[in-house]
């Protein structure tokens, strides 16, 4: 393992809330986690950038990610849903899910689970608790599980 | 009701009817026996007058008899003609006997048979008294003593007449007593059949419309029944459309409060981080007073988050229930305690619980429960002294105060010493986001006691409080046994499923 230069990984987030966006984006630059970061709005989106289908087809402008932060309600396609189809598609279904979202009910954390997510994290209800996410998330990604 | 009276009037005339034909019958067979031992008297008197007149008739044939005898042997003076005397003088003996044994139905006809035995006695006597003397007088004497007999038997003659006259008479009115005791026999007979038929036909008819007035009462009862089963059907359909329609709202009702409290986080996390983000970012140029009134921003902020997060929870006591299974109380209390234990030893404070039995209920809800008791009871103990607190249970049979089913209940009674309540709060203690103290003295939403309401309430049972004489307060719960029997209608799995849609 090269540890001279720092691994850099994609993270695909898809969270219907501009408002979560610009903060995650923020948070990643206040935590100067050096991963790029592509968006997508929903669960109909989210399917079409990992399949490189419609406005995604350019493979080089919308790498395949190491890691997707998944919001799970959404309109078109909710989370839920697009894990199940994720999941379902020997191509995709090794990419890790992580679950970002406000919901704290115990059967969205147990389907979520059940469906093959690969953590599942509440929301932060502040900023520098989103840092501190991101720089954890970054950290643990990035440098202690290899990924595929 | 009208119905009723006239069933009543009906019996009383069916026994009214038994009667009098009962009656009817019993006066036929008294006549009828009457008219049995009337011509049987008639009969026996017929017979009576018949032998009068044979013992009469045969007397008089003997004194006939005795007499001509005797009048031969005077004419004759030959042994041979007094044979028929001495042959009547021993039968006379054994008439007389029989004439002494019959009584005529008339006392003058007695009277004259006496007359008659007595003269025919006497002539017996003057008849044998004149054989004796014919032997030794002459035949002058001897016929004055023959016209003497003939005179007397003249007498005799008349009696026997007479005697005979009157007994023909009387048989003549017997019989015709008897022909009229039979005629009467006769119309009686037809009489009582005429009566017999006319009470069967009667009876008959009665039975007849008692069976009809059944059998068109029975079909009014059933034309009845059958209003009544579909007056029930509609208003059993009417109140299972209003209980739909109840269930609905109260579903509706109880996803908005989720929905919306779930909802409005988002843009609360959103002003609390935008603050955060302005603080850091810009709090230079706001300088002191634009970060107070931020920080200011951001704990009104906070606050409001914890009110939704507490109204979610309410709303979640009845959307989302676990189904109720056996809960042992003591085991649920211990761990209740063990997971307050750090504030119970903060606070210095003594539990004491008694032994508490197992019932069928929801085991988080009730943990939930004792656990918010308790740590009011913590919260709100007094400064001034150690904090004690006492569980007790009680088993009582009664009947539920919402639907009046009878059952058998627990009643738990958690009193403390600690700063307790005004009488008048009692009940208001129990309404979401109530309560009696600032933020300052005692931290808090108030939500607390309203999701034990809400819990007891969803177990079918009541809570109440009561401040106790001596300082502190007592919260008292009544759960049933089995909170399946008890539960107001649960829609808890179904409110789960349509979520899940």
């Amino acid at each position: 393992m090269n540890y001279s230069q720092p691994k850099r990984i994609n993270i695909l987030m898809a969270d219907d809330d501009e408002d979560d966006r610009m903060l995650t984006q923020d948070a990643l630059d206040e935590g100067r986690v050096l991963n790029t970061i592509n968006f997508v709005h929903d669960g109909v989106e989210l399917l079409e950038y990992l399949r490189h289908e419609g406005r995604f087809s350019d493979v080089r402008a919308h790498p395949r990610p190491s890691l997707i932060l998944l919001d799970l309600n959404m309109p078109r396609m909710d989370g839920r849903q697009a894990l199940k189809e994720i999941k379902a598609d020997p191509n995709l279904r090794s990419i890790p899910v992580v679950i970002l979202t406000t919901s704290k009910q115990e059967e969205d954390k147990l389907r979520g689970y059940d469906s093959g997510a690969a953590s599942y994290i509440s929301k932060p209800v502040n900023f520098e608790s989103l840092v501190e996410l991101m720089k954890n998330l970054g950290k643990y990604w990035i440098e202690i599980v290899e990924l595929p | 009701m009208s119905s009723f009276i006239n069933r009543l009037s009906a019996s009383r005339f069916a026994w009214l009817n038994a009667m009098l034909i009962i009656g009817a019958i019993l006066s036929n067979a008294m006549i009828g026996f009457k008219n049995i031992y009337d011509i049987a008297d008639i009969h026996k008197d017929l017979t009576n007058a018949g032998e009068v007149m044979l013992v009469i008739d045969s007397m008089h044939i003997d004194m006939l008899n005795a007499e001509s005898s005797q009048r031969g042997y005077l004419i004759s003076k030959k042994e041979a003609f007094l044979a028929p005397y001495k042959e009547t003088l021993e039968q006379f003996k054994a008439t007389l006997k029989r004439l002494q044994q019959i009584k005529s139905q008339s006392h003058l006809q007695q009277a004259r048979i006496e007359e008659f035995a007595k003269l025919a006695q006497i002539k017996l006597n003057s008849l044998g008294a004149s054989i004796d003397l014919a032997a030794i007088t002459d035949e002058t004497q001897q016929q004055r003593l023959l016209q003497d007999t003939q005179l007397s038997q003249g007498d005799m003659r008349k009696l026997y007449q007479v005697i005979i006259e009157e007994e023909t008479l009387i048989r003549q009115a017997l019989l015709q007593r008897l022909e009229q005791a039979r005629t009467q026999a006769k119309s009686n007979v037809i009489w009582f059949t005429v009566l017999s038929i006319l009470m069967c036909i009667f009876i008959v008819v009665l039975l007849n419309k008692h069976l009809k007035n059944q059998k068109a009462a029975k079909q009014q009862l059933e034309a009845l029944n059958q209003v009544l089963e579909q007056r029930v059907k509609e208003r059993t359909q009417a109140l299972e459309v209003y209980t739909d329609e109840l269930n609905r709202s109260n579903r509706e009702l109880e996803d908005f409060a989720f929905v919306a409290s779930h909802d409005l986080q988002e843009p609360l996390r959103k002003i609390r981080a935008f603050a955060d983000r302005l603080t850091t970012t810009c709090g230079d140029q706001l300088g002191a007073k634009g970060c107070d009134y931020l920080a200011r921003m951001n704990a009104a902020a906070v606050r409001m988050s914890t009110l939704i997060t507490d109204l979610l929870e309410l709303s979640r006591v009845t959307t989302r229930g676990k189904a109720f299974v056996q809960v042992d109380l003591n085991n649920l209390l211990k761990q209740v305690t063990d997971d307050l234990e750090i504030a119970i030893e903060e606070s210095q404070g003594s539990i004491v619980i008694h032994p508490l039995p197992t019932i069928i209920a929801d085991a988080s809800q009730l943990s939930q429960l004792f656990s918010n008791l308790l740590s009011n009871a913590i919260k709100f103990r007094h400064s001034q002294r150690a904090l004690e607190i006492e569980i007790h249970s009680e088993s009582i049979s009664a009947p539920s105060h919402l639907t009046h089913q009878q059952g058998t209940w627990i009643k738990i009674t958690i009193s403390d010493n600690g700063i307790g309540f005004a009488p008048e709060y009692a009940e208001k203690i129990f309404t979401p986001f109530q309560r009696l103290h600032t933020r300052k003295e005692y931290a808090g939403t108030g939500i607390g006691l309203a999701v034990c309401r809400r819990i007891i309430e969803r177990h079918g049972g009541q809570i109440y409080a009561v401040p106790n004489a001596n300082n502190g307060a007592s919260f008292t719960i009544t759960l049933p046994t089995d909170a399946n029997l008890f539960s107001v209608q649960d829609n808890t799995n179904e409110l789960l499923t349509t979520e899940k849609n």
